[in-house]
C-alpha cells in the first residue's frame, strides 16, 4: 500500500450518498446537413459500400455452409463460420474514425469488423503505403494471387487483397493472413490495426487492456477497442479487465507525462 | 448461445448501466444504436478523444441484432420468426440506403452497381481460394516451426530505458555486493542467511539487468511495488523504476496474465507475477488459451516476450502449496522452467527475459533464502545464461540416477549423501531445471549408466510431470533398465498444516525407502514408510 495515499478515518466514515450521473441511451439525433458536412458525400457512400461488402461476404459464407456453393462455385468448408449478418452498421460505423494506429481486438464473430477496419484503412492510406504493406505480407504471396489479371486501381487491388487474404485464412490456406493457422474465429491483419480475434467469450477484454497499457506506457499513438459480446459481461476476466483498466493509480501515482489511463474501449455488441 | 442477457441471464437491464459500478465517471458509458452507422461513428469519435486524453476506459453498449443464427447450423429456436422479421424490417443496410436516397446522395442505379460490384469481388475471392492449386495448405512441419519464435532480443525497442537512478546506486545492489556469492565457507559450512547471496537476490539481479536494458520491459502483479512483493524479490526495484514500469494491480489474476499477453503481442516485454502457483486457476483461460497460442495462431507474425513468474508455496495449507508444473507442461506453446539454485535462478531468468517466447517461470518459496551450494565459484556478478532445455548433473554417480524437479533437489542430495556414507552407493543426481523444452539425451545417458532411475518432485504424485519423464525415459532406454522407473511426489492429498507438512512433501526417508523397495535393496536397511508397489496400487484404488 503506497504511503503517499493517506486513508483518513473522518473521510471514509463520513455519512453521505453516492450520486450517479445519467448514462445516455440512444441519444444520437440524425442531422443530415451536419453529417454531410462532417463526412462528405463520398465517405457517406463508402460506409454504405463497406456494409454491403460485409453482407455479401457473409452471405457467401452462409451459402457455402448451408448449400455448399455460391455463385455456381461449389465448396465444402468443414470449419466454423460465425456470421454477423445484421450487425454491419456497428462494424463499419466503428471504423470510420479509426486509423491504422488504432487497434481492434474482437471475438469469434469478427469477419465484419476485420473487413470494416481494413477497408477503412484502404481509404485512408496512400497507394504507395498500400502496396508496401501488401508486398511485405507473406512475401507477397497473397498479393501475387490477386494482382493477376487485376485491372483496377491500387485501392481496388487492396480490397481484393483483404477479401482474398481473409477468406484464405477462414478456409485454412497458406495465403491467408496467418497461413490458415488462425482460421475463421482468429483471423486478423495487424498492418491495418486489426488485431487477434478471440474464440473465448470475452477473451479480448484483458488482452485489449494489455495492448492499451503498451500504448500508454510506451507513448504509442492510437487507441484500443475490444469488441466483445453482451453476454461476456458475465465473464469474470471481463470484470477484471474493467478493473485493471480503471485503476486510480494512473491518475494518482503515475507520472503525469505518461498521460493517464490506458486508452481502452470495451465495446459490447 | 448463452441465453438472452437482458431479461434472462443478466440483471443489468441495459448493459451500459454497468459503467456506474466501476468508476465515478461511469466509464463514460453509453448505449448507442448499432443499427445506424453514423450514430456509432459519432460515439467512437467522441470516445476516442476521451481515450487519447487518458480519461478512459470507456464502455460502449452498441445495440445490434444478428439476423444470422449463432452459426449456420443454428435453428434459431430461441427466438420467434416475428422478432426476426421486425428486425429485418429495420435492417441496418436497408435503412441506411433509404436514408441516403431520401437525402439525394444515392440513386437506385448506383445501388444496383454497388450490389453487382460486391458480388463480383466476393466471387473472385471465392474462386481463387477454392482452388487448392492457387491457394494450397501448409505442411505439418510448418506448424512445428511456429510453435515458438526462438528469437533472442536484448531490447524490444531501441531507446533509453526510463529509470530513476543509475544502476550502481541501487541500495539493494550495494548490500548484495557485500554478500558471499557462494553458500559455504572455506571449511564447507553453510554461511548465515544474511551473509549469503540468495535465490531471491538472483532473481532481483536478472530483473534489474533487463529493466535497464529493455525500455519496454514492465513488471506488475499483486503487491509488486513498495515492499518488493510478498517474498521480497523486487525489494530495491521501487527506487529504481517509475510507477509505469513497476506497479501493483488489482487482485485480478486473469487480467494480470491476459493483459501481459496484450502487452507482449503489441511489442513490449512484460514480467507478470502470480503470487502463488495455486492462483493459476484464477487465470486458467489466459494461461492455457491465450499465452501459449497467439504466436502459432499468427503463424509466427506475433511474438510473446512474456515471463510469468509463479511462486510455489508451502506452510500455508491446501490452497497455497501446490506445484502445478504438470498443468502447463501439458499445454503446447509454453516454455516452462523451474530453477532450484541461485545460479540457475539468475541464469535461467536472464535467458527467459531475453527470449521472445512465453515462459512459465516457477520459483519455490522453500528456496528464496537459499545460497548457492553447487557452483563453487559462486553466482557470477556479470550477465550469463543457462543453456535452454539442459538439465544439470548436481552430483555424479554410477549406481542410481535420481532426477529432481525444483526444491526436492535438497532432500535428494541429503539422501544421496546418506546412501554413500551408510551403504556405499554412488548416486547421480540430476536437476531437471527445464520442463519444456527438455533435452532427454543426458537423462538417457545417465539411465543407461546406472540402470536405475528415481524421479522426485514436490508436485502431487498422480499425473505429475515426473511421470512424463519416467514414461519417456522408460521408452527410450527400456533395455538398459534393471527395474521400472520409480516416481516420488507429494501425497495425493490436500497440503496439511505447516507443522505436519512432512507427511505430505517428499522426505529423505521416502526417497531411500523407495530405492530400497523398488530399485536397489540396501543391506541391513529398515524402511520407515511404505513406498512399495502394493502400496501404490492401494492408494490408486482409493484415489488418494
Amino acid at each position: 500500500m503506497p504511503k503517499s495515499i493517506f486513508v483518513k478515518p473522518e473521510e471514509v466514515r463520513k455519512s453521505q450518498f453516492i450520486k450517479i450521473k445519467d448514462i445516455p441511451v440512444n441519444q444520437y439525433n440524425p442531422d443530415f446537413p451536419q453529417e454531410l458536412k462532417k463526412f462528405g458525400e463520398k465517405k457517406l457512400i463508402q460506409i454504405y459500400y463497406h456494409m454491403l461488402m460485409i453482407r455479401e461476404f457473409e452471405t457467401m459464407l452462409n451459402s457455402i455452409k448451408i448449400q455448399g456453393s455460391y455463385a455456381g462455385i461449389a465448396y465444402n468448408h468443414r470449419g466454423p463460420a460465425h456470421l454477423s449478418i445484421g450487425q454491419e452498421a456497428a462494424a463499419v460505423g466503428q471504423s470510420v474514425h479509426l486509423d491504422i494506429n488504432d487497434f481492434i481486438f474482437g471475438s469469434h464473430r469478427s469477419h465484419g469488423e476485420i473487413i470494416a477496419k481494413c477497408f477503412s484503412a484502404i481509404d485512408q492510406l496512400s497507394e504507395d503505403e498500400l502496396l508496401k504493406i501488401m508486398k511485405t505480407c507473406s512475401g507477397s504471396a497473397c498479393l501475387k494471387v490477386v494482382e493477376k489479371g487485376s485491372k483496377g486501381s491500387t485501392r481496388d487491388l487492396a480490397e481484393d487483397f483483404i477479401l482474398y487474404g481473409l477468406l484464405a485464412e477462414i478456409f485454412g490456406r497458406s495465403n491467408g493472413f496467418n497461413k490458415g493457422m488462425g482460421g475463421s474465429m482468429h483471423a486478423f491483419f495487424t498492418p491495418f490495426g486489426s488485431m487477434p480475434n478471440n474464440a473465448i467469450v470475452g477473451g479480448s477484454a484483458d488482452i485489449g487492456v494489455g495492448s492499451a497499457l503498451f500504448k500508454r506506457i510506451n507513448r504509442k499513438p492510437g487507441v484500443v477497442i475490444c469488441n466483445i459480446g453482451d453476454a461476456s459481461m458475465g465473464c469474470g476476466p471481463v470484470w477484471e479487465a474493467l478493473t485493471l483498466a480503471s485503476m486510480d493509480q494512473y491518475h494518482t501515482l503515475w507520472d503525469k507525462k505518461i498521460g493517464g489511463a490506458p486508452p481502452i474501449m470495451f465495446n459490447f455488441f | 448461445m448463452g441465453g438472452q442477457t437482458s431479461g434472462e441471464t443478466m440483471g443489468y437491464d441495459i448493459l451500459a448501466r454497468v459503467g456506474a459500478g466501476v468508476n465515478s465517471k461511469n466509464l463514460h458509458a453509453e448505449r448507442v444504436d448499432g443499427y445506424n452507422p453514423l450514430a456509432v461513428a459519432d460515439a467512437i469519435e467522441r470516445k476516442k478523444k476521451i481515450l487519447l486524453a487518458g480519461e478512459g476506459p470507456v464502455l460502449l453498449d452498441t445495440i445490434t441484432y444478428r439476423i444470422s443464427g449463432h452459426s449456420p447450423s443454428d435453428a434459431s429456436s430461441y427466438r420467434t420468426k416475428e422478432e426476426i422479421a421486425a428486425w429485418q424490417k429495420v435492417d441496418c443496410i436497408k435503412e441506411y440506403e433509404e436514408y441516403l436516397k431520401k437525402n439525394n446522395i444515392l440513386v437506385s442505379n448506383q445501388v444496383e452497381d454497388f450490389k453487382s460490384e460486391v458480388k463480383q469481388k466476393i466471387t473472385k475471392a471465392l474462386k481463387l481460394v477454392s482452388s487448392l492449386e492457387i491457394s494450397p495448405r501448409i505442411e505439418g512441419d510448418f506448424i512445428e516451426k511456429v510453435m515458438f519464435s526462438n528469437q533472442y532480443k536484448d531490447k524490444m525497442e531501441d531507446r533509453i530505458s526510463e529509470v530513476l537512478i543509475p544502476k550502481k546506486e541501487n541500495s539493494r545492489l550495494l548490500s548484495i555486493n557485500r554478500k558471499s556469492r557462494f553458500g559455504l565457507n572455506e571449511k564447507g559450512k553453510s554461511l548465515p542467511k544474511v551473509k549469503v547471496f540468495s535465490y531471491r537476490d538472483a532473481i532481483f539481479e536478472a530483473m534489474l539487468y533487463r529493466f535497464y536494458e529493455d525500455p519496454t520491459m514492465v513488471a506488475y502483479g499483486e503487491e509488486n511495488r513498495d515492499w518488493g512483493g510478498a517474498f521480497g524479490v523486487y525489494r530495491g526495484l521501487t527506487e529504481a523504476l517509475p510507477y509505469h514500469r513497476l506497479f501493483n494491480t488489482s487482485i485480478s489474476e486473469g487480467a494480470i496474465v491476459g493483459s501481459g499477453v496484450g502487452y507482449a503481442l503489441s511489442g513490449g516485454r512484460a514480467v507478470i507475477e502470480l503470487m502463488y502457483c495455486d492462483f493459476m486457476g484464477r487465470a486458467g483461460d489466459e494461461l492455457f488459451n491465450q499465452v501459449p497460442k497467439w504466436q502459432s495462431m499468427s503463424a509466427g507474425e506475433l511474438t510473446m516476450p512474456l515471463v510469468v513468474r509463479v511462486s510455489v508455496g508451502n506452510k500455508y495449507g491446501a490452497q497455497h502449496s501446490q506445484d502445478w508444473s504438470a498443468l502447463v507442461a501439458n499445454i503446447p506453446g509454453l516454455k516452462v522452467m523451474f530453477p532450484a539454485t541461485p545460479y540457475d535462478a539468475k541464469g535461467m531468468l536472464n535467458l527467459a527475459l531475453r527470449g521472445t517466447d512465453p515462459v512459465i517461470f516457477f520459483e519455490s518459496q522453500k528456496l528464496y533464502d537459499i545460497g548457492e551450494y553447487f557452483v563453487s565459484k559462486g553466482v557470477p556478478k556479470d550477465y550469463y545464461e543457462v543453456p535452454e532445455g539442459e538439465s544439470v548433473i548436481r552430483r555424479e554417480g554410477k549406481d542410481i540416477t535420481i532426477i529432481t524437479i525444483g526444491a526436492t533437489l535438497y532432500p535428494v542430495i541429503e539422501a544421496a549423501n546418506e546412501l554413500e556414507k551408510k551403504y556405499n552407493i554412488s548416486t547421480e543426481v540430476i536437476d531437471l531445471r527445464f520442463i519444456n523444452p527438455l533435452n532427454y539425451n543426458p537423462l538417457v545417458e545417465s539411465a543407461k549408466k546406472t540402470g536405475k532411475v528415481l524421479i522426485v518432485s514436490d508436485a502431487c504424485e498422480r499425473a505429475s510431470f515426473s511421470h512424463t519423464v519416467a514414461s519417456n525415459i522408460g521408452q527410450f532406454v527400456f533395455d538398459y533398465l534393471d527395474a521400472p522407473i520409480a516416481v516420488i511426489g507429494s501425497r495425493n492429498w490436500i497440503t496439511p498444516a505447516a507443522e505436519i507438512e512432512t507427511l505430505f512433501f517428499p522426505q529423505k526417508e521416502w526417497i531411500i525407502d523407495a530405492i530400497h523397495e523398488r530399485l536397489y535393496p540396501l543391506t541391513g536397511y529398515q524402511i520407515t514408510t511404505d513406498q512399495s508397489i502394493t502400496e501404490q496400487i492401494r492408494r490408486n484404488k482409493f484415489g488418494v
